[in-house]
């Protein structure tokens, strides 16, 4: 009797075994199908990324602070060394700056009368939030931050994400109190710029290095390093002309890459903005749909 | 006295069942703190899950696999199910594999994480490549697993440590 329930369990645990190996490949199988349905853009993923975001972002700022403000001290005491040198430096830039802010407004009110003038309506105005970094990507193949804002400040997706005053991501996914930002650095984010000097529209592209490309298809005039890349403004997510970058090498192997202005590995705070016609173009869009018959 | 020490028994079972979830998660969540040299990031929690695989431990089943790789997924931005599909490999070839004793000795496991994760590292970054863009650099994958691999030797005695001490006692 007791042989016989014996080996009655051993056959339980062997098919309890097969039944768990029977489930793990299954998963295996439709995890493998996800990768090619599953994309990015889809809603429900949107949504419940945004919730685990949500879960995971407490957490990850709790265990993040100590990390942090280990590393906010070790800056300052690299800092202190130079203090006295970066005194006598930043006294000489507040008297040029001052200078500079005084022509600034000069030409500030002349841009008003000027816009009174000639009725201009195209301000390019924008909403900006400051927030803190609080996470980033767990692998090398993405490049991005998990910010302390979310849908409940109104942060929403395809917000532009400025360190001082240069453009460095964009919103991807937005939880209530947290959101993912991509950084231009990212391979799957492409944002519409503009060369400055030439007005030349182009893409840039991140590569997943520090050093994102310019895909380049306005061909006109030749670009030249150097040259400053602003954002263009096109499809009204983010406001026209905030500064990214410079032209920093062209080559036939590479193509044009950008230098940009802020360098990722060191931003804590940042900027959230949106351009004042996104709300104006989606309004415009929903409008224009033809209801369905 | 008898029931006291049923009830702390108890306790101790059940708190060495949660080890090896608890222990992982927060070696998954380690990998998404800014540290400030952020190019060079690894997805630090295919360290537990080859490790409690390798050691077979019961509690640790694919479920949790699983969720670490939908968290993953989702923090990470990557195209949704690869990292489930990475992480469920991994499991399911050090679990179910009877051919190498990798659990023999320490040389022998680490020589098996080092190969099996630039192994899927590499599939990862091809998917990638692939499907959804051509703009990677491969440096990136290459940097990750030397990170993984760095930080093999400290997970490996921690988790080590924690399965002699309570989750292979009660088992």
């Amino acid at each position: 009797m007791n042989k016989l329930s014996q080996s009655k369990n051993v056959k339980i645990q062997i098919l309890k075994q097969m039944v768990r190996k029977g489930f793990l490949i299954v998963f295996i199988i439709f995890s493998f199908i996800l990768i090619f349905i599953g994309k990015p853009d889809n809603a429900i993923i949107n949504k419940t990324s945004g919730m685990v975001i949500q879960f995971m972002s407490p957490i990850i700022s709790i265990i993040s602070y100590p990390i942090y403000k280990v590393g906010t001290f070790i800056e300052d005491v690299k800092k202190f060394n130079k203090v006295d040198k970066e005194n006598t430096k930043l006294k000489e830039e507040i008297s040029k700056l001052t200078e500079e802010i005084n022509y600034y407004k000069q030409l500030d009110s002349e841009n008003i009368e000027l816009r009174k003038l000639t009725n201009f309506v195209g301000d390019n105005s924008i909403y900006a939030l400051s927030t803190k970094v609080i996470g980033t990507s767990g692998s090398g193949l993405s490049h991005s931050f998990i910010l302390d804002a979310g849908a409940k400040d109104g942060v929403e997706k395809y917000h532009g994400v400025l360190v001082d005053g240069y453009l460095v991501g964009q919103i991807i996914s937005v939880g209530r109190n947290y959101s993912r930002m991509l950084l231009i650095t990212d391979a799957s984010l492409k944002i519409p710029v503009q060369i400055e000097r030439t007005g030349t529209r182009a893409f840039l592209q991140g590569n997943n290095t520090k050093y994102p490309k310019i895909i380049h298809f306005e061909n006109q005039t030749p670009l030249q390093i150097g040259d400053r890349v602003i954002t263009s403004g096109m499809g009204g997510n983010l406001p026209y002309a905030i500064p990214i970058g410079i032209v920093g090498s062209i080559s036939e192997e590479e193509g044009i890459i950008l230098q940009p202005y802020v360098d990722s590995s060191h931003i804590n705070y940042v900027k959230i903005v949106k351009s004042v016609h996104t709300d104006g173009i989606k309004q415009f869009l929903k409008e224009e749909e033809i209801p369905e018959t | 006295m008898v029931k006291k020490s049923k009830k702390y028994k108890w306790l101790l079972n059940f708190l060495s069942t949660k080890i090896p979830f608890v222990s992982s998660f927060l070696i998954l969540i380690l990998s998404f703190v800014k540290y400030g040299f952020d190019d060079s990031k690894a997805m630090l929690v295919l360290i537990p899950i080859f490790i409690w695989a390798m050691l077979k431990v019961k509690s640790f089943d694919f479920i949790s696999v699983l969720l670490f790789g939908f968290i993953q997924d989702f923090m990470d931005g990557t195209p949704f199910g690869l990292n489930i599909f990475i992480f469920l490999l991994l499991y399911f070839i050090v679990y179910y594999q009877k051919i190498f004793p990798i659990e023999s000795s320490f040389i022998f496991s680490y020589l098996s994480f080092a190969t099996l994760t630039f192994l899927l590292l590499t599939i990862k970054y091809f998917f990638i490549y692939f499907l959804f863009t051509n703009q990677l650099n491969f440096v990136n994958t290459i940097i990750s697993w030397t990170i993984l691999t760095l930080f093999y030797p400290i997970f490996y005695v921690m988790i080590k440590y924690l399965y002699e001490r309570f989750v292979g006692k009660y088992q």
